[in-house]
């Protein structure tokens, strides 16, 4: 006799009616648990792909819901906080829960392929399973059916969030820059909660995209690579070698200038993932020997010389040469330092100083205190001469600036010194002591790698810091 | 004339012959009652009690215990059925401290629901079911319910790759 439940035989009919009140996750494994409710559920892919979309808004399984604010472009939370560590999406190609790393990251924030948060329409699925109790063809054509009733109700709902944009295209803004963000109303508040994940089941990992020839045939001229998240990085090398080499605390570390978003701590960088094409897995872009920053336009064999595209993992193995590899992923790093433009910025200030102590009436008072044997090289036609940074000067500059600062804030009405310190000029005379300290912690860096030339190596062969499957990336 | 529906008794009886006294409003949470009273007419059901042959005595009185205390609710019809299906899958908290009963008392309820067409009542020991099994590995569901592991070793290999979604690439 099929068993079902107990010792009490249901009809039928109460079996399907306790089945309709179970959620997705529920229905699959009851159905797991014998022959005669297998039979009598007959779960279908769908089934399937209903249960791994409940997972992934379990917090067990899935791990978090961000929101995605459209109108103010902001994520809760941050791409840089842990929680991201543990949420996990769906990928109802390979049928798996995976690290949101093995998916485009921009992607995952589309309004349609976002997970949906509590009290949404398509949240409210995985609350109960659209199970019915018919034969599975019957099922796939109900099932189509309601998917094509919810596609016309989305079109309605959609057009009510495109107002905005026909609005700003027939109201343009005035600079590129000017920001129109405006809070949604409450009818747009109903839509985004109608329409937000209800295409998740299209959704699909890196790893089905490449199988299905989004980057075209194996040993390609373009490699696999998909945008990951941007990540707040203290220096360009902290991305590639992340937590290998010293870094400042952030009191100690000085701002970067920037021209049209605010000066801030640290550089925004994105993380991408690639395919090894010889060991076959996804690592962090790092983990390759091409790390020039990946654009829509980049081909391998524009790299000179031309590049395999493989991780250094691969590249290091028999027959190839090791040490040459050592020595160019060393060379890598130690470019950033060198290239990097802490010198510029620690002379940047003094063609400014000149021109105030020199046309300033007070600056009579300090100017040859401040500027005379100052050691300057020849600067462009028409620019004025730029003042030498060198490791032997650095505490002679320290001196005069010293001097000039306290001339600026202590000595010089208000109206003059909010002349004077402003913007760029501002940030290198406050934080003039840090950018000394980053000179010297570049200088220290370079003597350690010069020092150590398997040190960059060794790091990416035994700490292995680029594999995504864990979303283990910094 | 019959009395007022609302100050009516009617006496149900079990399947062991014990009888239960309760208002009329009270019984005709059941459909079947209340078509039963409606077919036979007042008369009939003031001189007799209703035999209610497949439900015995504890049941009978905790099916009528439910059915006094949701006596003023109002009556779903079988069109509701589907609209409600969109509703919360919560359960009243009375309704929860009702249902506390052993395995074999809720599937009574459950079948007693079923035969006296008392919608709401089967919902909630429906529900109360799904809850049971809700959050539950296939293990855990058979230790709950009795039910035993009959998969050929194919099957349990196929259940397993079902099963694969957590797994590391």
């Amino acid at each position: 006799m099929a068993q079902f439940l107990a010792a009490v035989p249901l009809p039928t009919e109460v079996l399907q009616l306790i089945v309709r009140e179970l959620d997705p996750i529920a229905l699959i494994a009851l159905s797991q648990t014998s022959k005669a409710w297998r039979a009598f559920i007959r779960p279908i892919r769908h089934d399937f792909e209903q249960r791994l979309l409940a997972l992934e808004l379990h917090p067990d399984y899935g791990g978090l819901v961000p929101n995605w604010d459209e109108y103010y472009q902001k994520l809760t939370p941050p791409w840089d906080s842990p929680e991201w560590k543990t949420t996990k999406y769906a990928c109802c190609g390979c049928m798996k829960l995976l690290t949101h790393m093995m998916f485009d990251n921009h992607a995952i924030l589309r309004r349609h392929w976002r997970k949906p948060s509590v009290g949404s329409v398509e949240a409210n699925k995985a609350l109960r399973t659209d199970w019915e109790p018919f034969e599975p063809a019957l099922r796939w054509q109900r099932i189509q059916d309601r998917a094509r009733q919810a596609r016309e109700a989305q079109r309605r709902w959609r057009r009510i969030l495109d107002w905005r944009r026909d609005y700003l295209l027939t109201n343009p803004p005035t600079n590129r820059f000017e920001h129109r963000a405006l809070s949604p109303t409450a009818e747009e508040g109903d839509a985004f909660r109608r329409l937000i994940g209800t295409d998740r089941r299209r959704r699909r990992c890196v790893e089905c995209q490449r199988l299905s020839g989004r980057w075209g045939y194996p040993r390609r001229s373009r490699p696999a690579v998909a945008n990951s998240r941007q990540l707040k990085f203290q220096s360009v090398w902290e991305r590639f070698v992340p937590g290998l080499l010293e870094q400042l605390t952030p009191d100690r570390f000085p701002d970067y200038w920037r021209c049209i978003r605010e000066s801030s701590d640290g550089v925004y960088l994105t993380l991408r993932v690639a395919w090894c094409d010889e060991c076959c897995t996804w690592q962090e872009w790092a983990a390759f020997r091409d790390w020039r920053l990946y654009g829509p336009d980049y081909r391998a064999e524009d790299s000179f010389p031309p590049l395999e595209h493989v991780c250094v993992k691969c590249a290091v193995r028999p027959p190839r040469d090791q040490e040459a590899e050592a020595r160019r992923v060393q060379n890598r790093i130690l470019t950033f330092l060198r290239d990097s433009d802490t010198a510029w910025r620690l002379g940047f200030g003094w063609r400014w100083v000149r021109e105030d102590l020199n046309n300033q009436p007070d600056g009579d008072k300090i100017r040859t205190e401040v500027l005379d044997g100052l050691t300057l090289e020849k600067g462009r036609p028409g620019y004025l001469d730029q003042v030498v940074v060198e490791e032997s000067n650095i505490p002679d500059l320290r001196r005069r600036l010293l001097r000039y600062r306290d001339f600026v804030y202590n000595e010089v009405d208000e109206e003059t010194r909010n002349e004077l310190v402003s913007s760029w000029f501002k940030l290198w005379l406050d934080q003039y002591e840090r950018l000394e300290e980053v000179y010297f912690l570049q200088k220290r860096l370079i003597q350690k790698l010069e020092k150590e030339p398997k040190l960059i190596l060794n790091y990416m062969l035994e700490r292995d810091p680029y594999y995504v499957g864990r979303a283990s990336y910094r | 004339m019959a009395a007022d529906k609302s100050s009516q008794r009617v006496t149900l009886a079990s399947n062991e012959g014990t009888h239960i006294e309760v208002d009329r409003v009270v019984a005709e949470r059941s459909m079947l009652i209340k078509n039963l009273i409606e077919d036979l007419g007042d008369d009939a059901i003031e001189s007799q009690p209703i035999p209610i042959p497949n439900v015995n005595d504890p049941v009978l009185r905790k099916v009528v215990e439910w059915c006094e205390h949701h006596r003023n609710d109002a009556q779903t019809s079988a069109d509701d059925d589907n609209d409600n299906r969109k509703k919360t899958t919560d359960i009243d908290e009375w309704d929860q401290k009702f249902m506390q009963v052993d395995q074999e008392m809720l599937f009574e309820i459950i079948l007693a629901a079923n035969y006296l067409d008392i919608k709401a009542l089967l919902d909630v020991g429906c529900k109360t079911v799904a809850n049971m099994i809700k959050g539950k590995s296939p293990e855990e569901i058979r230790k709950t319910f009795n039910i035993t592991n009959d998969f050929t070793p194919e099957e349990e290999e196929q259940i397993r790759r079902e099963n694969e979604w957590a797994e590391d690439r």
